[in-house]
């Protein structure tokens, strides 16, 4: 028996939650992405873009102040990594290739606000984009 | 068709509420039974599949439609595979991300979940693939679920793994090869059953 024939073999007939659908659905058409976009100054935003140049300024300091140990270095943005990643409102976006360099992408979205961070293979951030809605 | 989902994209850029719940109940069976038979758990599913709309809908400005015929059901593919490989590196730790309370209420009756369960509980094929397929590497586990149950093309699957075509095939044939090795290895009394 083949790979293809035994894949046939399992069940392909679909499941249906229409009852989840039809929930989802509500709550996504009353989400406030459709809400015509204020021009005011929103704190919530300004806020969460302030506390996450602080998260980024305080990583900065520790690796200049490891004196370039490179073993520290990589264990503090191990830390880092592990911190950012655990966070219910961060989640991975995959791979992507950044400066020539295969990287992990981790998504954070708080309030109106999406960061997106490039982390290498050894966990360090290399790279953040920040937008706002 | 392709027009008419470029056009309910841009219309959903829009903010018009109608396209995104086209579009939306366009996509919603293809995804959860996609995630569905990623994970084989309903209530699982339910989240996964709900955390990666609202993904969408919070990143639909930033999609482009660039990638021809496939760009937009690669994107949105795209994004609940990532949800899925959230859910395997955090396990029970995975949460749902929508709080609105009345989300949260019972959708479906028990016995609907129930019967689906019971279903898969009886599909040895699929349990034992499932089981297989999951001690490979995670490309090849998002390649062969798209390729063998989502029945998806080289081009869509490349698409929605962000990879070049060529890439994908020889993945593809690896994932074989490798698959083929754990099932002999640690399913072959089942194998000469069938």
């Amino acid at each position: 028996m083949t790979i293809e024939e035994l894949f046939q073999k399992a069940n392909k007939d679909r499941i249906e939650l229409k009852g989840h659908q039809k929930k989802l659905k509500a709550v996504l058409l009353k989400n406030e992405y459709f809400d015509v976009e204020k021009e005011y100054w929103d704190w919530k935003l300004t806020f969460s873009s302030l506390s996450f140049s602080a998260l980024l300024i305080i990583f900065s300091v520790s690796i200049i102040s490891s004196g370039g140990n490179t073993n520290q270095v990589t264990l503090e943005s191990n830390d880092f990594y592990k911190t950012i990643e655990s966070s219910p409102n961060v989640s991975g976006m995959g791979e992507e290739t950044f400066n020539g360099e295969k990287t992990n992408v981790l998504q954070m979205v708080e309030g109106g606000t999406t960061t997106k961070m490039y982390f290498n293979n050894r966990n360090v951030l290399v790279h953040s984009e920040v937008y706002n809605k | 068709m392709d027009t008419d989902v470029k056009e309910l994209v841009e219309r959903a850029q829009n903010k018009d509420r109608d396209a995104f719940g086209s579009l939306f109940d366009l996509y919603y069976d293809k995804v959860l039974n996609y995630v569905f038979r990623r994970v084989l758990n309903t209530e699982y599913a339910k989240d996964i599949t709900s955390n990666a709309f609202l993904k969408a809908l919070k990143n639909l400005d930033q999609f482009e439609w660039r990638n021809g015929p496939f760009s937009f059901s690669g994107w949105i593919f795209k994004i609940a595979t990532n949800e899925v490989n959230q859910y395997f590196r955090k396990q029970n730790r995975y949460k749902l991300t929508i709080d609105d309370p009345d989300f949260k209420e019972l959708g479906d009756n028990n016995k609907v979940v129930e019967e689906i369960e019971k279903k898969i509980d009886n599909d040895k094929h699929l349990l034992i693939l499932n089981k297989a397929i999951k001690q490979l590497k995670p490309i090849y586990q998002d390649i062969l679920h798209l390729k063998y149950f989502e029945e998806m093309s080289y081009e869509e699957i490349s698409q929605v793994l962000n990879k070049n075509e060529s890439t994908i095939r020889v993945y593809s044939k690896r994932a074989k090869e490798e698959l083929r090795i754990i099932l002999e290895k640690d399913a072959s009394e089942f194998l000469v059953n069938i």
